[in-house]
């Protein structure tokens, strides 16, 4: 008897016609081993997904596959009839995906939709018996109240009870194999790590083999025993976990791992300075008023950043750390507290003072798809900006295409609309057109969260180039402790609005004086893992070496 | 009395059609030619449906334009000796044949349904254009503002949107209405506003470098007046613009009717631009509202607007036809092809074929659109 | 919720004044009135002599008083006087509102179930041949206007194929004249919702739920059942209220074209022989119908959508 749950073999699935290469995933061989947790780590578009779903014969419409098997219990899957497939789905082999709100009906009470499992595969659990099934799993997956979650609907349970709801659909029946398809990366950090534990915990009791897709390589060295990495539609590396970690062999792994930022501080403020801040907040407070009550958004927030210092914000999504931002720049009106840019009352401006006094407090946003204007050239947006200055035409156009060369892009990208860049080139745009208005504060929403990491590293690197360039005053919010440790002078961590702790990087990462921030801290995936660094030199070598490779 | 075979009806059909056949040619050959160039629109010869939508439209925009060289007879002269004559009668006077038969005062069918094209194509999708500037100009800043503003207009376009269409036709362009100066009144202010809506876009954009912003103020105003004056008082200085009584009043009812749809849309999806991040972008730059909206909000909704605009051009299309059924604004002896239709229906017993110009006209013009603005969305989701 | 209806109802209210009075003011412009006054007293009157029958009868006073009154009346349920049938307006209209309401029964009773069908078959698995050839079906249907396909279908089943009549006569109800303006109006208005149920179907079958729901094991049939229709019919079905004064002018039409003296075929004659109280009193039980549609389809959606009844 073989220990392979799972034979994947020559699986090659195509993409339609005008996609920009020919196979979603190409000649995969894969085994998976009974009783293992097998990760499966890429970055965007490296055909993980698309590779779990074919293994339930359920592949993205557009895409179609070509060869291959993926032999399961002696038969192979892609050959089965759609009644013995469907007797193997959610039974034998099921799944959990990354958006467990989504993924549950809007209007079907949840519990009913557990239950289906059972009537599905579970003829002899009697129709009226199936709730306490359901009710005796719920409480298994630690759900608070089983019984009120069983008739609420899904947009009345929060991201983490939805996704245990899921994993309880998803382990009903016990199967072999369990996938998981980014099961944690919508939720916030300590929720991720509470639910990596849960999966850990139940697999103790389930002993059932799991496929976990990441993208992040701390959730790999928290939960993986197997690491395989895809990149482009192939499989470039497997091996156990360790290996991949500490020794990876194949370049596009050395440079995945490098990539992967450290939890370690590299700036050390100077904290005697006496010039005048650039930007100093006091006291500032955002109430929002809803039909349930009044939101204490932002909580008596303060804090003095000079020219060239960096404040990292720290924060689970609610925490108040984004209108923070849209309060700074006053794209939404604080309820009182004062922000000062240089010598000047931010707040108190008005009319064509503020509009004039934008430009020294500027923005960079999250979504690189978003953020830029797709009807309008990259040089529209910049010279538009400079125009908005004064600045005439001609002069306009050398300082755009300087700007852009700044950023790390060529003169063509003048003439070019946002659709022909990737994601990372994106946001360097986004930095170059925050930079055109000459800003003294930039304020960066979550602007690298939304990149790969080898893509993240780069932008970073720039950033911290140019603010040695500018000397701007840097306000970098993130939900990632590796990127803020990375960047931040100073730091402070928010919850329910208020900034409950603030201090520079070195203190609040190595002796957090609040409970929350140690619990964040703790709950960072891969905190005891410290990924090999390779010399920038040769990082660089590598990259240009794989750029000519795909 | 002398006739020809239905084979040589079409035959005709065919050869007097030569500058339509000419000019399809001519355009679809440019366009796969040129069709990377095309932008969005150029995707458009990657859909079936859409290709063929195009050519029913293309078909009737040149129809209308070489009427002249199709038509065999004049379309409103009559004769006494070949009334509701079938197809393929030949009046032997002229030597012609009357492909498609007469009507019942001996007007040639087939001439009248080219020339009306002419009149459809004439005013719907101008009709279509002022009801989206001013659907554009009013929902904009109400989806971007808000507020009362919005409040008071939304409740406004709900109001027209709840009148049956038919109801408020006999209601705007009964006889009696025309004897009062309420469609000069409606006309006036529609036409106001692509006057407005044309400053309002320059001066957004150029209100940093006045030696662009001057002279083409002074444009916009200049040739804006003269429109104004010949369309809305009929007083144009140079007598060259103008629009009869009773096609300003079908003009201002086709407008008041399409543009509470066009603000519910353009509305909807300013409210979701607004939440993008380049408009944030924009704001934090110091933009002021109106450059927000025009340049960086508008452009984006183009592509749901376009598909939206060739709908709504059969749709007005529709209504137009509507009003000639009901003998409601044309004139009586107008070739639009409502009219025909009303004008011809009564005799379907005697000759069956007789409202068939006018009706086939119609819905495959209508049909044209519909396919046209189906491959355009088809191939604006794949984008 | 309750507080939503509230508003709603008290908007609803406010809808029916504006309209209400905007038809008033349209109906009763000066023109409409002089010729009501030579219809009514003296073909051959005098300018001076029309004023002084309009001061008579009390259509010189400010609008506003005349609006009021003629409120005032309807309120009560006095809607006046036909002066082309020479009776009470409530003794005209009602009767043929009823008629109406038996060509518009048949009329749901076909669509509805016919449009969604085709809609959820063509959305369920989109871009499959059933998909095009279903859409394209809809789309023709919408593109060809109640006048013009009832002028065709005349043609094919009445002067050709000779099995339906072409003329409808209300009260006397058969099959064979009262087919085609039925199947007049559902061809038209097939095609619409059918567009609309479709749209609505493709998005939910790409939603992540349903894949989840055929992750299960759940057979392909089951999960639309089960899972998308109800989803999936939510969006049609305010459609399908909103576009209730669309359907009215379809039923305007089709009364006029196969002579049914029904409500529409009234509300054009009474307009056409200014006969003002009667176009009055139509145009506002139309729009009170739009605007009770529109109630029902606000009610209705609360009701389906589970997310907006919980929060």
């Amino acid at each position: 008897m073989s220990t392979f749950v799972l034979k994947i073999k020559d699986l090659s699935i195509s993409l339609p016609q005008n996609a920009d290469r020919k196979f979603a995933v190409e000649n995969i061989n894969l085994d998976v081993s009974k009783g293992e947790i097998l990760c499966i780590v890429g970055e965007s578009g490296s055909g993980k997904s698309v590779l779990t779903s074919a293994i339930l014969n359920e592949v993205p419409g557009m895409l179609q596959i070509t060869s291959g098997s993926i032999e399961f219990d002696g038969e192979d899957i892609l050959q089965l009839p759609q009644k013995e497939l469907n007797e193997i789905r959610g039974a034998r082999i099921s799944m959990i995906y990354q958006e467990p709100m989504a993924a549950l009906n809007p209007s079907i009470r949840v519990g009913k939709q557990v239950d289906e499992v059972f009537a599905l595969h579970r003829p002899d659990i009697k129709p009226d018996l199936r709730k306490n099934e359901t009710l005796k799993l719920f409480e298994q997956m630690k759900l608070p109240e089983p019984e009120r979650i069983y008739s609420s609907y899904a947009h009345q349970v929060s991201g983490g009870q939805c996704q245990r709801i899921v994993i309880a659909m998803a382990l009903a029946c016990n199967p072999d194999v369990l996938i998981a398809d980014e099961p944690t990366t919508a939720l916030d950090v300590t929720t991720q790590a509470e639910i990596l534990r849960l999966i850990s915990d139940l697999k103790q009791i389930y002993k059932n083999t799991i496929i976990f897709i990441t993208h992040d390589f701390g959730v790999v060295t928290d939960i993986a025993d197997r690491v395989v990495v895809m990149c482009q539609g192939k499989v470039i590396e497997e091996g156990l976990k360790k290996d991949i970690l500490m020794t990876p062999k194949e370049p596009y792994t050395k440079l995945l791992v490098d990539a992967m930022p450290l939890l370690e501080t590299t700036r050390k403020p100077d904290q005697s300075r006496t010039d005048n801040p650039s930007v100093e907040v006091n006291q500032l407070h955002k109430i929002y008023s809803t039909r349930l009550g009044q939101v204490h958004a932002l909580n008596d927030a303060s804090f003095v950043l000079r020219k060239g210092e960096t404040l990292g914000v720290v924060g689970e999504s609610g925490s108040g750390k984004s209108t923070l931002a849209k309060t700074l720049i006053r794209l939404e009106e604080p309820s009182s507290g004062s922000v000062s840019i240089g010598e000047e009352d931010f707040l108190a401006l008005s009319g064509s003072d503020l509009i004039s006094s934008r430009k020294k407090i500027q923005m960079i946003f999250q979504d690189p798809f978003g953020s830029l204007n797709p009807s309008q050239t990259v040089g529209f947006m910049l010279m538009r900006s400079l125009e908005l200055q004064g600045v005439d035409p001609i002069e306009a156009k050398d300082r755009s295409l300087e700007l852009l060369r700044q950023v790390g892009l060529g003169d063509q990208a003048f003439n070019r609309k946002p659709r022909n860049f990737s994601g990372g080139q994106r946001q360097r745009i986004g930095i170059a057109r925050a930079l055109s208005m000459g800003p003294h504060v930039v304020v960066a929403d979550e602007c690298v969260s939304a990149l790969d990491l080898s893509v993240q590293k780069q932008v970073l690197l720039l950033l911290n180039q140019l603010q040695v360039t500018y000397k701007m005053a840097i306000i970098f919010i993130t939900h990632d402790l590796r990127v803020a440790a990375q960047v931040s002078d100073y730091i402070t961590v928010m919850e329910k609005g208020i900034m409950v702790e603030f201090g520079t990087a070195d203190d609040v990462f190595n002796r957090p004086k609040h409970e929350y921030t140690k619990r964040l801290l703790d709950a960072a995936p891969g905190k005891d893992w410290h990924p090999p660094r390779l010399d920038p030199k040769e990082a660089a070598e590598i990259a240009r070496s794989l750029e000519k490779k795909f | 009395m002398e006739t020809i075979s239905t084979f040589e009806i079409w035959q005709t059909f065919f050869y007097r059609l030569w500058p339509v056949w000419l000019a399809l040619a001519i355009t679809f050959f440019f366009g796969l030619q040129f069709r990377k160039k095309l932008g969005p629109l150029g995707y458009i010869f990657d859909s079936k449906v859409g290709l063929i939508g195009l050519f029913i439209v293309l078909f009737w925009i040149f129809a209308a334009i070489f009427a002249d060289l199709i038509a065999l007879f004049e379309p409103l002269d009559q004769s006494g000796m070949y009334r509701r004559k079938p197809p393929g009668t030949v009046n032997t006077e002229a030597g012609l044949p009357y492909i498609f038969g007469t009507d019942t005062l001996g007007r040639d069918l087939f001439s009248r349904m080219i020339y009306g094209s002419q009149i459809v194509l004439l005013i719907a999708p101008a009709a279509t254009l002022v009801a989206y500037v001013v659907g554009i100009t009013l929902g904009l800043p109400a989806g971007y503002i808000g507020g009362v503003y919005d409040t008071v207009l939304s409740f406004l376009a709900n109001l027209v949107l709840a009148f049956p269409v038919i109801l408020l036709f006999y209601l705007l362009v009964a006889p009696g209405v025309r004897e009062t100066i309420l469609p000069n009144i409606m006309a006036g202010i529609f036409f106001i506003i692509p006057i407005l809506f044309a400053l309002m876009v320059v001066f957004s954009r150029f209100s940093q470098r006045l030696n662009v912003l001057i002279p083409s103020t002074l444009i916009i105003l200049f040739v804006g007046a003269w429109l104004y004056s010949g369309l809305v008082f009929g007083s144009d200085p140079l007598g060259l613009v103008g629009i009869e009584p009773n096609e300003l009043n079908i003009f201002a009812a086709v407008v008041f009717t399409t543009s509470p749809g066009v603000f519910r849309i353009v509305r909807g999806l300013t409210l979701d631009i607004r939440t993008r991040d380049y408009v944030s972008a924009a704001i934090t730059r110091g933009e002021n509202p109106l450059f927000v909206m025009i340049w960086e909000i508008l452009p984006n909704a183009r592509g749901p607007l376009i598909v939206d605009s060739c709908l709504r051009i059969g749709y007005v299309t529709i209504l137009l036809g509507t009003l000639g059924f009901f003998g409601l604004g044309m004139e009586p002896e107008s070739p639009d092809w409502g009219s025909m239709i009303n004008q011809t229906r009564s005799y379907i017993r005697l000759v069956p074929t007789i409202v068939l110009p006018p009706t086939i006209a119609l819905a495959s013009f209508v049909l044209g659109l519909n396919l046209l603005a189906d491959g355009l969305r088809e191939q604006s989701l794949k984008d | 919720m309750l507080v939503f209806l509230l508003k709603r109802l008290i908007v609803l209210f406010l809808t029916l004044i504006c309209l209400s009075f905007t038809v008033f003011s349209l109906v009763t412009i000066e023109p409409n009135l002089k010729k009501l006054a030579l219809n009514q007293a003296n073909m051959r009157m005098e300018e001076d002599e029309v004023q002084s029958w309009l001061e008579k009868n009390g259509y010189k006073r400010p609008l506003l008083v005349q609006y009021g009154e003629w409120l005032g009346n309807a309120v009560t349920g006095d809607f006046g006087y036909s002066t082309h049938f020479r009776k009470p307006v409530n003794e005209v209209i009602w009767p043929k509102l009823g008629h109406t309401g038996i060509l518009m029964f048949w009329v749901f009773l076909l669509t509805i179930p016919i449009a969604l069908m085709i809609g959820v078959l063509a959305g369920m698995r989109e871009g499959t041949k059933t998909d095009r050839s279903l859409s394209i079906f809809a789309i023709f249907t919408t593109s060809v206007p109640p006048y013009v396909s009832g002028i065709l279908f005349t043609i094919l089943f009445s002067s050709w194929l000779g099995i339906l009549k072409g003329v409808a006569k209300a009260g006397n109800i058969t099959f064979a004249n009262f087919a085609l303006p039925v199947l007049t109006i559902v061809a038209y208005d097939i095609g619409y919702i059918a567009r609309m149920t479709r749209a609505s179907m493709v998005e939910v079958m790409g939603s992540q739920y349903i894949r989840t729901a055929r992750l299960k094991g759940m057979p392909f049939m089951a999960v639309v059942l089960k899972h998308a229709l109800r989803n999936a019919l939510i969006a049609p079905f305010t459609v399908i209220m909103l576009q209730f004064p669309w359907l009215l002018t379809g039923v305007v039409i089709v009364e006029k074209l196969f002579n049914y003296k029904g409500f529409g075929f009234l509300l054009v004659s009474a307009a056409d022989q200014n006969d003002i109280d009667v176009t009055l009193a139509c145009g506002v039980v139309a729009v009170v119908l739009v605007l009770t549609t529109q109630l029902i389809s606000d009610i209705g959606y609360i009701f389906l959508n589970p997310r907006i009844r919980f929060s």
